[in-house]
């Protein structure tokens, strides 16, 4: 068998070989303008509704190389499935946003990723430069991201009530805050006595940052500094300014924060044990290493100043 | 008697102001047994003064022959001979006050670095470089603010600079606000002074820009928001030029800056700096002085960040200062209510009988003011006369 061609453009080297692939192995597939190849494997015939830019979806995978060899996989069996906001670069191999635009939710479909939009340059051992692979991609949920935010907020209220954070008994010193409009869920745990921040107090914070979803620490630091409401030396998280803001001096408190004062919609990285590497070379920000994509996050603040 | 008196005072006016030396004078207090209090007439040669304002110093320094370092969460130096890095990055922050270990990473190499291809030593991106790869598997991941559009984003990599400064000098430069208060006390001799004096200084840190552009390396943010400074310092001054009531004095001042506890003293070593001065005063009277100084500060430290790595940081500085200057009249005040003279003149204690020499103005006043200089009318434009004036024509 063959392959279509749908726009008729510039074949490269790349190309050769996967239409070798597929005519080796019998297998019709269809070529998109920015060279990626697809096909579909399962076509769920309930939902029609085509997927969109700014929508997120849940997706299950397997990652091959063109021997059919499995680099990796996340299915059903392996735990939850995968987030990405489609058409937001928040996705690696970037072949996956245009491949989520062809597929409606419930289907499978089968792609084959050339470098210039997949594995051009990792810097790991895991997937070598300039690899061509099979990704077969399961779309379970396709959702707005509004719905995604308000599932967080859910969730956070459901750990404050699960962990009592709103007796103040067991848990001094306040009840949780709820600010509706920025999305901040602020928990006074030691009352302070300086001053509240103003635009360019250099503050200094201890803080443990850690999942909501399994309490597991991400990162802990003391002595962290930067200049409040400026952008010095580098922005610091929404979030986080947002509670610092709320407390004084040797105050600690615990701040709750929705993906949408975090790290949003971050990245999702096929496969993740690769982040590493391509944060590494700057192809990914670090912290796409260890936020998955919509996290509600914990951080434990200390203000020292 | 009391025009016995008034003749005496008159009198002895005219001797105290037609002779000219001091030594005459010392006579005719001798001669008609005039006291004056010894103290006073000593503390009067010294001139107390007190200036605050605004400077601005200038911070800048080199940092020579190290690897700077950047990533997201700041700004490091290290040691860039390679037989220190055999085994581990040890690299340091804060090294304009305060350096410390803030990175320790170890490296594994592969080969030893002296045999790794050249490319791979000096791109300071490529992965490949060993330094490289040590440091941002160091790099702190949180608390920083999200990107859009993370997957390939050209501002990821605007984080990150290494740079051997060996081949690419580098330094940090900008100026810090501040306001001094300065406390002087120096003696008059003629036209010349000499004293010591204290000065108490608040800066405020700015971030310190690069002196050359690589591209993507920030300012240099200090970690402290204000420092305090003291010195003590010696001064010389010469009164090189008179004009009508203002006198203009090239002053030097010789000390040694104390910095706050901002800075790791054990870590630095400061020069004695110098300051150039021009103290323009605008003489109120014999006793009280406005003055307005100009000055210029030339002073500079150096930081001992680690074994082989100092950095020296030039600081300069101007400042304009206004402030007061005054001295101890040798005289006091006429004693008796009733006593209108304005001219300084003789006085005798009714109870005593001793003989004193006292003033007939206050200390802000120009002493001995010749004809109309001090008379109501005339005066009645000065702001501190029209409310009197005022009223009295209301009355």
């Amino acid at each position: 068998m063959g392959c279509g061609n749908d726009d008729g453009s510039n074949l490269t080297p790349y190309d050769t070989t996967i239409q070798a692939f597929l005519s080796q192995n019998n297998i019709a597939a269809t070529r998109t303008s920015s060279g990626l190849y697809y096909r579909s494997v399962s076509i769920d015939t309930a939902t029609q509704s085509t997927i969109s830019n700014g929508q997120v979806v849940s997706v299950y995978y397997d990652l091959l190389d063109l021997e059919g060899n499995v680099i990796a996989s996340h299915q059903r069996a392996d735990g939850d499935s995968l987030q990405f906001k489609v058409g937001a670069n928040a996705v690696y191999p970037v072949g996956l946003n245009e491949a989520a635009l062809l597929m409606t939710e419930g289907d499978t479909y089968s792609f084959i990723i050339p470098p210039p939009i997949g594995y051009e340059t990792t810097g790991s051992a895991i997937i070598a430069d300039e690899s061509i692979v099979q990704i077969d991609l399961t779309i379970v949920d396709v959702q707005q991201e509004d719905s995604v935010n308000l599932n967080e907020i859910e969730r956070i209220q459901t750990y404050i009530t699960d962990n009592d954070l709103n007796n103040t008994t067991a848990n001094p010193v306040d009840p949780v805050e709820y600010n509706e409009a920025t999305g901040l869920f602020y928990k006074r745990t030691l009352a302070g006595t300086g001053n509240l921040p103003t635009t360019g107090d250099l503050i200094n914070m201890d803080y443990t940052a850690s999942y909501l979803a399994t309490n597991d620490v991400i990162e802990t630091q003391s002595n962290f500094t930067f200049t409040f409401g400026s952008s010095q030396p580098r922005p610091v998280l929404t979030g986080i300014e947002l509670g610092i803001a709320e407390m004084q001096e040797g105050e600690t408190a615990l701040i709750l924060l929705p993906s949408s004062i975090a790290y949003r919609e971050s990245a999702l990285v096929i496969p993740a044990s690769i982040s590493s590497d391509l944060a590494a070379i700057g192809i990914i920000p670090d912290y796409v290493t260890r936020i998955r994509p919509y996290s509600p996050l914990i951080f434990a603040l200390t203000r020292n100043d | 008697m009391i025009r016995s008196y008034s003749r005496l005072i008159t009198g002895l006016i005219i001797c105290l102001f037609s002779l000219g030396s001091v030594q005459a004078q010392e006579d005719i207090y001798e001669k008609y047994d005039i006291y004056r209090n010894p103290v006073r007439v000593f503390l009067n040669k010294f001139s107390f003064t007190l200036t605050t304002g605004y400077s601005q110093t200038y911070y800048s320094h080199d940092l020579r022959d190290v690897y700077f370092f950047q990533n997201s969460e700041g700004q490091y130096v290290f040691n860039n001979d390679p037989e220190t890095l055999l085994t581990a990055i040890n690299a340091y922050g804060d090294w304009l006050n305060n350096p410390s270990l803030q990175l320790s990473v170890p490296i594994n190499y592969n080969v030893p670095f002296d045999d790794l291809p050249f490319e791979y030593i000096s791109d300071p991106v490529n992965p490949l470089n060993p330094l490289i790869y040590a440091l941002t598997s160091s790099d702190l991941v949180l608390p920083y603010e999200y990107l859009q559009n993370p997957v390939g984003n050209p501002a990821i990599d605007d984080q990150f600079a290494l740079l051997n400064t060996e081949d690419n000098p580098l330094g940090f430069e900008g100026y810090f606000g501040g306001v001094p208060i300065n406390l002087q006390l120096h003696y008059n001799w003629r036209k010349f002074r000499g004293g010591i004096g204290y000065m108490f200084e608040v800066q405020f840190a700015r971030s310190l820009e690069p002196t050359i552009q690589y591209g993507n390396i920030r300012n240099y943010q200090p970690n402290f928001k204000s420092s305090r400074f003291t010195r003590f310092y010696g001064m010389l001054g010469y009164n090189f030029y008179s004009w009508w009531r203002y006198d203009f004095v090239a002053e030097v001042n010789y000390g040694k800056l104390n910095a706050g506890p901002s800075f790791n003293k054990s870590l630095i070593t400061r020069t004695n700096h110098f300051n150039f001065g021009v103290s323009i005063e605008n003489n109120w009277s014999e006793y009280v002085r406005l003055i307005i100084r100009p000055g210029l500060d030339f002073k500079s430290y150096k930081v001992n960040v680690v074994d082989n790595i100092t950095f020296t940081h030039r600081q300069p500085s101007f400042s304009l200062q206004v402030g007061l200057s005054i001295n101890i009249p040798e005289i006091p005040r006429s004693p008796m209510k009733s006593d209108h003279t304005q001219l300084k003149h003789v006085y005798t204690d009714p109870r005593t009988g001793q003989r004193m020499e006292v003033r007939g103005q206050p200390m802000w006043k120009r002493q001995n003011p010749k004809i109309g200089e001090n008379h109501r009318r005339l005066n009645q434009h000065l702001p501190s006369r029209k409310n009197k004036v005022k009223s009295k024509k209301r009355n």
